[in-house]
């Protein structure tokens, strides 16, 4: 099997793309108006919506930039998945009702659409777009970079696509994307996160028996070469620290509740019931394929250590080189395919949040009404969307980069401290008011950005994100107490009574 | 409950603001292996804690903390009632019980230098990886099983459907 390691891997990838295309071709059939393109005319079922819940959330990110983490700084990053038990628990009890009752109520297609009616607030609702599009395009751009840099890597090392181009690599897999984000909308995106999710809990399950196979005395043979070589870094704040642990756990488990592209995922199930099915599964799917991201990092680290591994290059290596080392090669194959998924679910969760803001937020917030035949205007702008972050993110890549990885940045954190607040305090305290709203998102953006802009450096390794949210949630809660706050519309204030 | 958890928000930012003021110990936040480029290490544990000792537990348990709060907060205030409370106050005092366990072993470690191993992990990441992140899937159990009793009871679901139905009437007449 070893001597047909790369035609497996190949057809794996294959079979991975051919199952997107013919998703996007039934989702296609099903899509009749811009509600079934952005939130699948609120009708998924259970299952489908718990595994793209937790497959969008695990991004490219946790299959090679998280083993990466744990390889470099050992068990500080792990509390980023750790807190996701609690994360989700805080996402479920503070917005899944909320945010399906709102969807039916006030017909909102978006989250921008659903702040805007939340503070009777047409500017609060732009502000949100603002956001989303900024973050869409940083994230999009390094995802796209990420996928065409893996497919390169993969290609490459066959005698057939030997010296392909990154631009090649980055065609094939955006058309894949493209397709399937175009043709199906969102319901093609949420039955590709299925594959995609099942995918990566397969082979989070697989990867934990193969990486305590491959060291010596499983898990506890690799504790115990960590900690004669570091302790710190085996034990539970890593060599990060106290301070940089407890500020990715806060970011990661709070914030959790500021991703859009997760929680526009909970206005697309069939009744407010569902979400007591969506909870465990979406839990248990990240928790499987997590398992990945830290059984890599650690074993890597402790076969380097115990001197049975070459040091590796860079961090990030980590995943790939395992696989390559240690994987059989058909489950190198299914990896491979899964940090596709892990990518592909991702970014066309923020094509679709990105879409909808282009064309239904932002003309509302100017206009006051959405456009005419949005439908056909949502699959224009998923391709404009995506040639763009394409292109940007090529262009970055050839150039200085310097402002993908600004907008890349942008990221978890500021998405945190933007909507966090905003929508899920928001939404269960009727206090809040639209100027605390706005200012909230204006400080988090200008934050975030100045800290990448300025190179700032936050104090004892916390992560930047986690600063920014802290001030937002401040500035957020204490201007909505200083202000008189203003009557709700008899609608609005139902929804926030149940 | 919402000025409790700006409360504990304000105490967090100005604990940072504190232990800013103190200064960074040498390798607070690690350093460079010495032989391997692409890893860091933590060095001495107790030396990169010191003085930092009740800021940085302060931040770690009010993380553990204001995460149920965010929870309840997200419950209806008419749907919070003793059974709710008894139920979040246990999961939230075992959560938090893991996370001082973890605490404790880590802090035995400091001054022995010696722990034990426990189901593949040394002592205080065991409580992290089973104690903390197991004990918190029970937060998903009392959402699942308390879900008509405190997420969207009965009396809820007929609020919901009443909304709809005015909804539609307006689109009617409109």
């Amino acid at each position: 099997m070893e001597a047909f390691r790369e035609p497996i891997i190949l057809a794996c990838i294959a079979i991975y793309f051919v199952i997107c295309i013919l998703v996007g071709i039934w989702a296609m059939r099903k899509t009749h108006s811009a509600s079934d393109f952005f939130i699948a005319g609120k009708g998924l079922g259970p299952v489908v919506v718990g595994l793209a819940v937790f497959s969008s959330t695990l991004s490219g990110f946790g299959f090679v930039g998280g083993p990466g983490l744990v390889y470099n700084m050992g068990m500080t990053s792990v509390w980023m998945v750790i807190v996701s038990t609690l994360g989700y628990a805080i996402v479920f009890y503070m917005l899944a009702k909320r945010m399906r009752v709102m969807a039916e109520v006030r017909d909102s297609i978006s989250l921008p659409d659903i702040v805007a009616a939340r503070y009777s607030s047409k500017a609060a609702g732009g502000w949100m777009a603002v956001v989303v599009i900024l973050g869409v395009l940083g994230y999009l751009a390094t995802q796209i970079l990420a996928m065409s840099t893996v497919l390169q890597s993969i290609l490459g090392n066959t005698a057939m696509f030997e010296g392909i181009s990154l631009i090649t690599c980055a065609v094939i897999s955006v058309s894949v994307l493209i397709f399937y984000a175009v043709t199906g909308g969102i319901l093609a995106s949420v039955y590709t996160d299925l594959v995609q999710g099942l995918i990566m809990m397969v082979c989070g399950v697989l990867v934990v028996i193969a990486a305590a196979m491959a060291v010596d005395g499983g898990f506890a043979g690799a504790s115990e070469t960590l900690l004669a070589d570091d302790p710190e870094t085996i034990m539970p704040f890593g060599s990060g620290g106290m301070f940089a642990a407890v500020a990715w756990a806060f970011m990661f488990g709070v914030g959790i509740a500021g991703q859009p592209h997760l929680i526009t995922k909970l206005m697309m199930n069939r009744t407010v019931k569902d979400t007591k099915v969506i909870l465990p599964l979406s839990i248990a799917g990240y928790a499987v394929a997590a398992m990945l991201w830290i059984s890599v990092g650690l074993v890597m680290r402790a076969l380097v250590l115990q001197g049975n591994h070459d040091p590796l290059g860079l961090p990030d290596d980590a995943a790939p080189e395992f696989l390559t080392a240690y994987a059989n090669p058909l489950l190198a194959g299914i990896v491979f395919a899964g940090l596709f998924a892990a990518i592909m679910s991702t970014a066309d969760g923020f094509l679709n949040i990105g879409a909808a803001a282009i064309i239904h937020d932002l003309p509302k917030a100017v206009r006051g009404k959405p456009l005419k035949n949005e439908l056909w205007w949502a699959r224009v702008a998923t391709v404009l969307l995506c040639v763009f972050a394409t292109g940007f993110a090529l262009y970055a890549r050839y150039n200085s980069g310097e402002l993908v990885a600004l907008l890349g940045a942008f990221g978890w954190g500021t998405f945190a401290a933007a909507i966090f607040p905003v929508v899920a305090l928001g939404l269960n305290w009727k206090r809040a008011t639209a100027n605390a709203a706005i200012v909230a998102i204006i400080l988090s953006l200008v934050f975030n950005f100045s800290i990448k802009m300025f190179g700032i450096a936050m104090p004892f390794g916390m992560d930047g994100g986690f600063i920014s949210m802290l001030i937002s949630m401040i500035v957020f809660i204490g201007i909505s107490y200083i202000e008189k706050p203003k009557p709700m519309p008899k609608d609005i204030e139902g929804v926030m009574d149940i | 409950m919402m000025k409790w958890m700006f409360g504990i928000l304000v105490i967090m930012a100005l604990t940072i603001v504190v232990a800013m003021i103190g200064g960074a110990p040498e390798m607070v936040s690690g350093g460079p292996h010495s032989e391997y480029s692409g890893m860091s290490v933590g060095g001495d544990s107790a030396a990169r804690l010191n003085g930092l000792w009740i800021e940085g537990l302060i931040l770690y348990f009010a993380t553990f903390l204001m995460a149920p709060m965010f929870m309840a907060f997200g419950v209806a205030e008419h749907n919070r009632n003793k059974t709710f409370w008894t139920m979040m106050g246990g999961v939230t005092a075992l959560n938090i019980f893991f996370a001082f366990l973890l605490i404790y072993f880590y802090v035995d470690f400091l001054n022995t230098g010696e722990t034990f191993m426990l189901l593949g992990f040394p002592a205080p990441t065991a409580m992290m990886l089973y104690g903390c992140w197991g004990t918190a899937t029970l937060y998903t159990v009392i959402y699942i099983l308390g879900f008509s009793k405190f997420i969207f009871t009965p009396e809820d679901e007929k609020k919901f459907e009443e909304l709809v139905a005015a909804k539609n009437q307006t689109v009617a007449e409109a």
